[in-house]
C-alpha cells in the first residue's frame, strides 16, 4: 500500500516538476520586467505578478487534475490498480497545490536571496513597502510573507473550486469551461441576487461569510484599516476557519467524485447499427468545396467557447449594472475592462482549443495523410478560430457599449475617445497574441497545460517588455501596432512550420 | 458445396481446397455435370484470394476432376471409368509412398512393412467374409 | 510501371536505424502484405510511402510519383488507413463522409452511401461512440470512396475480432481484389494474410528478409529432422533456425528441395515436417543459428 502511494507521488511529481519550474520562472521573470530591474521593488512586484498570474495558472492545473487521466486515457489503468481511488485524488490534489506553493515559494526565495546578497550594499535603500496597498486583509496585509500567503489562498481557492467542478470531464477544455462557469456562476449568484432586490450586497446579512468562500473570495476578506494585533489569536477571525472548511469540503468533493465515471468502451455502437441500419436511406451531399469543409469544420469546434465567452462578459457586465447607474461611470470602459478580462481566458483557452481536436492521439495521421492542403488548413484554422472568436468576444461589448451610452448618456467624467479607441487596440493585439501563442505552444507541446503555461508566459513576458518601451516611444498607438505585430508574425510562423513540419514533443 | 479453410495449417490453402473438392466428388457429393461457384462466389465466401480459387480450379482442371467451359463456369467434369481409377490410383500411390517414408524414418525394414501391409489386407479379408459372425459376437 | 518501388530505403530515428537498406515492388493490381514484429519498421516505411516521414536515403516511386515532391497528388489516388485510426470524435459518420468529400477529386459519393449501408454504419452516430470494428470499417469507406488505385493498410486487423477479422478479409477480396485495386497491408497475424495475400515480405532488423508467395514460402521453407553431426553439412546461410534435439537437431531450411537433395546425395536420410506460415515468419525473425555441440565427423573433400 505504501509503495504503491510512494509511486502514485513519483508519478505524479514527474508530471508535475516542470511546471513547477516553468511557473517559478514566469513569476520570477515577470516580476524583474514588472520591478523595473531595480532590486528595491522586486518585493512588491511579485505581490502583484503573483495575484495576476498564479490564480489564472490554477485553474490550468485544476483542469489538468480534473481531467487529464481520463484524456490520456490512463483511467482505466488507475481504475484498476489495487489502490482506492480517493487516495490517488487525494496525491494528484497534494501534488498540485505543492506545485503552486513551491513555484510561489521558489520566487519568492530566489527575491529574497538576492536582496540578502545585495543587502550588505544597498543597506537601508531597499524598500519593504508593498507596490499596491489596498485594504488590509485578515490583518495580514501589511507583512510581505502574509500578502504572499494571501495570494496563494486566493489561487488555491481557484483551484480548488475548477477541480471540484470539472472532475471527470472527457478533456482538460470541458473540464475548464465547466470550472471557469461554475466559478463565474458563483461570483454572479452573489451579486446578482442581492441586486436583483435592489440591496447593496454589502449590506445583506452573511454575504460576506458567502463572498469570502467563493472562488478567490480570500481577497475580500477583513475590515478595511485593521493592522495586525499584537495578540491576534484574541482576536481571531471565524471565518477563518469557515473559508477553511468550506474549501477541504471542495477539495472532499473533488477526491471523491475523482474516477467515479465508468469509461464508455466503443461497444454499443455494435448494438446500435441494425437498428440504425434501416435509417440508411439519405446522406447529404459532400460539401461544395475543400475551403467551406475547413471552415465548416472551424466553426463547429471555435464557436462554443467563443460564445461562452460572450455569455460570460454578458454576466459581468450585468454585475455591474449597479456600480455603473450608481456611480455614473463610464459605461464604455467598464464595458471594455470586463471585455478584456474575459477575452483573455477565452482567447487563451480557444487557442489551446484550435488545434485540440487534430492533435489527439491517432487523428493526425487521419488529417495528414488525405490530400488536405495543409497550408490551406492551417491558414483556415488559425484564422478561422481567430475570427470566430474575436467577432463572437466583441458583439457583447458592442452591444452592451452602444447600449450603455443610450441607457446612461454619457458619463460624467468619460475617457476621452482617443483613449478608448487606444485601449480597445490594446485589447484586440492583446487577444491576437494570447491566441496566436497559445496555438504555437499547442501546435509544439500538444498538451493543454504546458501550452497554457508557455503562452501566458510570453505573453507576458513580451506585453511587458513591450509595456515599458511604449510610453518612452511618441506615438503610443503605432508604435504598440509597431512592437506588437512582429512577435505576433513570429508565432503565427513558428505555428506553421511546426503544424507543416510536424515538429512537436510529443508525437 | 462446403468448404473450409484451416487457417495456421501446414497444408497450403489451394491444397487444402483441392483435397476437400476431390474428396466431395469421390464421396459423390458431386456429380459429372454439376456447375461448382464462379472463383468470385467461392472467394467470398471463404474470404480467400481469388488467384488461389483460380489456381485450385486449375489444378483440378489438369487433373481432369472438373472442367473449365469458357464464359460458363466451372464443372465436374464427365471422367470415364478407367480416368476416375486412375485418378484415384495416383492419388493413393502418393498417400503410399508419404507413409513408407514415414516408415522408414521410424527405423523398420522393407520386410517388416511388407508384414505390415499383408497383415492389413489378412484383416480386411476376415471382415469380409464373416462380418456376421463379428457382429453376433457383440 | 510496378505501383510502388522501394529501392534501398534507410531512416534512423536518432541513433536507431529503423530501416536500413529495404528494396522491393509491387504489381499492379496484386495483394502484398508487408509482415514484420511490431517495432519492425513498417509503419515507419508506410508513412513515408505517403509522404508522411522523409527517407535518409535511396529511392521510393508510388504509382510512379515520389512521396516527397508531390504528396497532394499521391493522396489524391491513394486509399490509406492508418493503424489504429481515430477521426475526428465530434463528427456524425455522415458529417465526416461529408467533411473528407471535397478534398478528393475522384470522390464517388453514391459509392460511399453504397459501402456505408454494406458497413452497416449508422449515420447520425458520433465517432466516438462507434465499435472498433465499425471505426475501421468507416476508415476502409473514407479510404476507398474516391476508387483508389492503391490502397494502403496498416495492420488493419488490429483490435479486431475473429469474426471481424475475417468479415474484414471477405471485404478486401470483394471490394478491393474484386475491382482490381493493387493493396499494400501490414499485418502481423500470418494465417489471416495467407487466405487473401498474392505476396509477402518480411521485415526484420530494417530489412526484407524474404519476399514470395505464400505457398511459394511454404514449399521453399521446411524443417528437416536429421543427426545432429550432420548438420554442418547444410550450407549455414541456409539455416534459418536450428533446435537440437538429443542426438538429432531439427533444421528449419530455405531452398529445402535442394538441401534434401544434397543430404540424399550423402546417403542421410532426413524427416522433413511441413511448416504452418507463423512456424516459417518465426524462423526469419527469431532464429537462432546452429552451434555444433558434438564433434564433427571429417567430411571427405567433395
Amino acid at each position: 500500500m505504501f509503495a504503491i502511494a510512494r509511486s502514485l507521488v513519483w508519478k505524479e511529481w514527474r508530471e508535475q516538476r516542470w511546471k513547477t519550474i516553468a511557473l517559478a520562472g514566469i513569476l520570477f521573470l515577470a516580476t524583474a520586467i514588472v520591478g523595473g530591474g531595480e532590486l528595491a521593488h522586486l518585493r512588491g512586484a511579485l505581490q502583484w505578478t503573483g495575484l495576476t498570474t498564479l490564480p489564472f495558472v490554477s485553474l490550468f492545473i485544476a483542469m489538468s487534475i480534473a481531467a487529464s487521466e481520463r484524456s490520456g486515457n490512463t483511467l482505466g489503468v488507475l481504475q484498476s490498480l489495487p489502490f482506492p481511488l480517493w487516495c490517488m485524488a487525494t496525491i494528484k490534489l497534494l501534488i498540485a497545490v505543492i506545485t503552486l506553493a513551491a513555484s510561489l515559494f521558489i520566487a519568492a526565495a530566489t527575491i529574497v536571496g538576492f536582496e540578502l546578497f545585495a543587502g550588505s550594499f544597498l543597506g537601508d535603500q531597499l524598500d519593504h513597502r508593498l507596490l499596491a496597498p489596498t485594504s488590509s486583509i485578515w490583518g495580514v496585509q501589511d507583512s510581505w510573507t502574509g500578502s504572499m500567503l494571501l495570494v496563494l489562498g486566493c489561487a488555491l481557492s481557484m483551484l480548488l473550486w475548477c477541480a471540484a467542478a470539472g472532475v471527470n470531464q472527457s478533456d482538460e477544455i470541458r473540464a475548464g469551461a465547466v470550472g471557469f462557469l461554475s466559478i463565474a456562476g458563483i461570483w454572479a449568484l452573489l451579486i446578482l441576487v442581492p441586486m436583483a432586490f435592489d440591496y447593496d450586497p454589502h449590506l445583506v446579512p452573511g454575504w460576506r461569510w458567502l463572498a469570502v468562500a467563493a472562488p478567490g473570495g480570500v481577497l475580500n476578506g477583513g475590515a478595511p484599516g485593521q493592522s495586525l494585533p499584537k495578540n491576534w489569536w484574541q482576536t481571531y477571525d471565524l471565518r477563518l476557519t469557515w473559508v477553511v472548511t468550506v474549501h477541504l469540503g471542495l477539495a472532499i468533493v473533488y477526491v471523491w467524485r475523482f474516477g467515479r465515471v465508468s469509461i464508455k468502451g466503443r461497444s454499443q455502437g455494435d448494438v446500435t447499427a441494425a437498428n440504425l441500419s434501416t435509417k440508411l436511406d439519405w446522406l447529404p451531399p459532400p460539401r461544395r468545396s475543400p475551403l467551406k469543409s475547413m471552415l465548416w469544420k472551424q466553426c463547429r469546434e471555435s464557436f462554443p467557447l467563443a460564445a461562452l465567452g460572450a455569455g460570460l462578459i454578458v454576466i459581468f457586465v450585468l454585475i455591474a449594472f449597479r456600480e455603473i447607474r450608481n456611480l455614473n461611470a463610464d459605461v464604455k470602459l467598464l464595458v471594455i475592462q470586463l471585455w478584456s478580462f474575459v477575452s483573455v481566458f477565452i482567447c487563451l483557452v480557444a487557442g489551446v482549443g484550435a488545434f485540440m481536436e487534430d492533435y489527439q492521439p491517432g487523428v493526425p495521421a487521419f488529417w495528414r495523410s488525405r490530400p488536405i492542403p495543409l497550408r490551406r488548413y492551417f491558414t483556415v484554422k488559425y484564422l478561422g478560430g481567430l475570427t470566430i472568436t474575436l467577432v463572437t468576444l466583441s458583439i457583447a461589448p458592442l452591444v452592451l457599449g452602444g447600449m450603455g451610452t443610450y441607457l446612461f448618456g454619457t458619463a460624467r467624467d468619460a475617457a476621452p475617445v482617443q483613449q478608448t479607441y487606444s485601449m480597445i487596440l490594446s485589447v484586440v493585439l492583446m487577444q491576437i497574441g494570447i491566441y496566436t501563442a497559445a496555438s504555437a505552444s499547442f501546435v509544439l507541446s500538444r498538451r493543454p497545460l504546458p501550452t497554457a503555461l508557455l503562452a501566458i508566459g510570453s505573453v507576458w513576458l513580451i506585453s511587458l517588455a513591450i509595456g515599458e518601451l511604449v510610453p518612452s516611444l511618441p506615438k503610443a498607438e503605432s508604435s504598440l501596432i509597431f512592437l506588437s505585430v512582429p512577435p505576433i508574425l513570429a508565432g503565427i510562423s513558428l505555428a506553421y512550420h511546426a503544424f507543416r513540419n510536424d515538429w512537436g514533443w510529443r508525437k | 458445396m462446403l468448404l473450409r479453410v484451416e487457417k495456421g495449417s501446414a497444408t497450403p490453402i489451394s491444397r487444402q481446397l483441392a483435397d476437400q473438392i476431390a474428396a466431395l466428388f469421390t464421396a459423390g457429393k458431386l456429380k459429372a455435370g454439376d456447375r461448382l461457384p464462379s472463383v468470385r462466389e467461392l472467394a467470398r465466401e471463404l474470404a480467400v484470394n481469388q488467384n488461389t480459387i483460380l489456381r485450385v480450379y486449375e489444378k483440378l482442371a489438369s487433373e481432369g476432376v472438373v472442367e473449365m467451359r469458357q464464359g460458363q463456369g466451372t464443372f465436374v467434369a464427365e471422367l470415364s471409368r478407367a480416368g476416375r481409377r486412375r485418378a484415384h490410383c495416383d492419388k493413393l500411390a502418393d498417400e503410399f509412398r508419404s507413409l513408407v517414408r514415414q516408415a522408414l524414418s521410424l527405423g523398420l525394414s522393407k520386410r517388416e512393412l511388407q508384414e505390415l501391409l499383408s497383415s492389413a489386407l489378412a484383416e480386411l479379408d476376415d471382415e469380409a467374409v464373416s462380418p456376421l459372425t463379428e457382429s453376433e459376437r457383440v | 510501371m510496378s505501383a510502388i518501388e522501394v529501392h534501398a530505403v534507410t531512416k534512423s530515428f536518432r541513433k536507431s536505424r529503423v530501416l536500413d537498406g529495404v528494396s522491393f515492388r509491387v504489381e499492379p493490381g496484386k495483394t502484398f502484405a508487408f509482415l514484420g514484429r511490431n517495432g519492425a519498421g513498417k509503419t515507419t516505411l508506410i508513412k513515408m510511402l505517403l509522404g508522411l516521414l522523409k527517407r535518409d536515403d535511396g529511392s521510393l516511386k508510388v504509382l510512379g510519383l515520389d512521396p516527397e515532391v508531390a504528396p497532394y497528388e499521391l493522396r489524391d489516388r491513394v486509399g490509406y488507413l492508418a493503424e489504429d485510426q481515430t477521426m475526428y470524435g465530434w463528427m456524425r459518420v455522415d458529417e465526416i463522409v461529408r467533411f473528407i468529400a471535397p478534398f478528393y477529386s475522384r470522390w464517388d459519393h453514391d459509392l460511399a452511401l453504397k459501402y456505408l449501408r454494406e458497413f452497416e454504419l449508422p449515420l447520425a452516430t458520433k465517432i466516438k461512440h462507434l465499435s472498433k470494428g465499425q471505426n475501421v470499417r468507416l476508415g476502409l469507406v473514407l479510404a476507398l470512396a474516391h476508387r483508389p488505385e492503391l490502397v494502403i493498410l496498416d495492420d488493419p486487423a488490429l483490435g479486431l475480432d475473429p469474426i471481424m477479422r475475417k468479415q474484414f478479409n471477405r471485404d478486401l477480396v470483394t471490394h478491393l481484389q474484386g475491382a482490381g485495386a493493387t493493396v499494400f497491408y501490414s499485418s502481423h497475424l500470418l494465417y489471416e494474410v495467407e487466405p487473401v495475400a498474392d505476396e509477402v515480405a518480411i521485415l526484420h532488423r530494417g530489412r526484407i528478409v524474404r519476399q514470395a508467395h505464400p505457398e511459394t514460402l511454404r514449399a521453399d521453407v521446411k524443417q528437416l529432422v536429421i543427426e545432429a553431426r550432420m548438420a554442418p553439412l547444410v550450407p549455414r546461410d541456409l539455416i534459418l533456425d536450428a533446435r537440437p534435439d538429443g542426438a538429432d537437431v531439427a533444421l528449419t531450411v530455405t531452398s529445402a528441395p535442394r538441401v534434401i537433395g544434397m543430404l540424399a546425395a550423402e546417403g542421410i536420410t532426413s524427416r522433413v515436417v511441413d511448416l504452418n506460415l507463423d512456424d516459417i515468419f518465426e524462423a526469419y525473425v527469431s532464429g537462432r543459428q546452429f552451434e555444433p555441440t558434438t564433434p564433427t565427423p571429417e567430411l571427405a573433400p567433395v
